[in-house]
């Protein structure tokens, strides 16, 4: 069992990732700063991060994320509906956010999903 | 999807000032925040099993309908640079038939692809390009009463590589391509609703400076486009 950290706003996203993640512990946060609150209460193994959210940007809150040094090394998977340009995804700016994995939505299916977060969580014990 | 169209061709058409960057970024929010609801649908279709295929079919072919709308305005606005560069348009071909694998099984379309055999490389944009054959086989699956056999061929002609689709299910010989474009909001006859796919497709085609033609094949009438051969592999 992991702890995972989604951030999302939209309550279908969340409600599904909650019945594929049953088995793991999940919290889950709809924007930046309730996400970096929950971040600090209980430090997750990964983040689940949807970069269009309520307010402020998910690349707003990796940023900050990234800033602090106990966060450092917690992967995080990009699952999004907006598609970045490969020129994006080769970018040193992009690099430098150390992102585990950029998944674009409409291409992932929920099973990929969670293929995709046990490959980072796996033998990971709360 | 039609709503998402009919907006986009009314902004356009009634608007033509106002289709500057307000009804850019009007298109860009529109397309992302139906894109949640699809996926939202795709999702709740995959865990609640299999009973739910068709919706699942209409959502995905939805995601990637918006996909190419946006594609196309980021390529026409210049916010999307092109990227041309040699590519062999059979990996294109398969990785587009790869992509739409589900789609075709569940609309019960089979797809062929035939390849000439040492086709050389085309000077394009790989993205727009697979943009344009994607939107092109959803015309197809849009229109034909499964099941059937949707065909895509490449093949060396004196211009360049000639990329056709077609079906013996599918007659477009009363569409018009003409009449057609990103600036009419008429009705297409032949097709169903406001054939958004194939304005797509045209439009993405035409980017690559290549324009969507009628095909005649046997027993149908389908579409065609003529890529240019890559300058550069020639001059080796």
């Amino acid at each position: 069992m992991a702890r995972i950290l989604v951030i999302d706003s939209h309550k279908t996203t969340k409600s599904s990732l909650a019945e594929v993640f049953s088995e793991h512990e999940l919290t889950q946060a709809n924007d930046a700063g309730t996400a970096i609150v929950a971040a600090n209460q209980h430090t997750p193994d990964i983040v689940i991060l949807e970069l269009s959210l309520a307010s402020h940007s998910g690349l707003e809150f990796l940023y900050e994320f990234r800033t602090y040094q106990d966060w450092e090394h917690i992967p995080v998977l990009v699952y999004t509906t907006v598609r970045l340009q490969d020129t994006v995804l080769r970018s040193r700016a992009w690099q430098q956010l150390a992102i585990a994995d950029y998944l674009y939505k409409p291409d992932t299916t929920l099973e990929n999903l969670r293929l995709a977060v046990e490959k980072y969580v796996s033998g990971v014990s709360v | 999807m039609r709503v998402f169209s009919r907006i986009l061709l009314y902004v356009k058409r009634v608007q033509p000032d106002y289709a500057g960057s307000r009804a850019d970024e009007l298109l860009l929010l529109l397309g992302e925040e139906l894109k949640h609801s699809l996926v939202a649908i795709t999702q709740l279709a995959e865990l609640t099993g299999k009973q739910h295929d068709d919706i699942s079919l209409q959502a995905k072919k939805g995601l990637k309908t918006i996909d190419n709308i946006l594609l196309y305005q980021q390529a026409h606005s210049g916010q999307l640079t092109l990227e041309l560069e040699p590519v062999h348009i059979g990996s294109s071909m398969h990785s587009v038939a790869s992509n739409m694998a589900s789609v075709m099984k569940a609309s019960g379309c089979v797809a062929e692809l035939q390849i000439q055999h040492g086709l050389q490389p085309v000077d394009t944009d790989r993205r727009l390009l697979e943009g344009a054959l994607t939107s092109l086989w959803h015309v197809f699956i849009s229109t034909v009463e499964g099941p059937a056999e949707v065909v895509c061929k490449a093949r060396r002609t004196g211009q360049g590589v000639r990329v056709s689709i077609h079906s013996a299910q599918a007659n477009f010989e009363n569409v018009s391509l003409s009449k057609i474009n990103l600036e009419s909001a008429q009705p297409v006859n032949g097709l169903a609703g406001p054939a958004v796919d194939l304005i797509t497709s045209q439009g993405l085609f035409s980017l690559l400076g290549s324009q969507l033609n009628k095909a005649a094949f046997k027993n149908a009438v389908g579409f065609g486009v003529t890529l240019p051969i890559s300058k550069q592999l020639q001059m080796v």
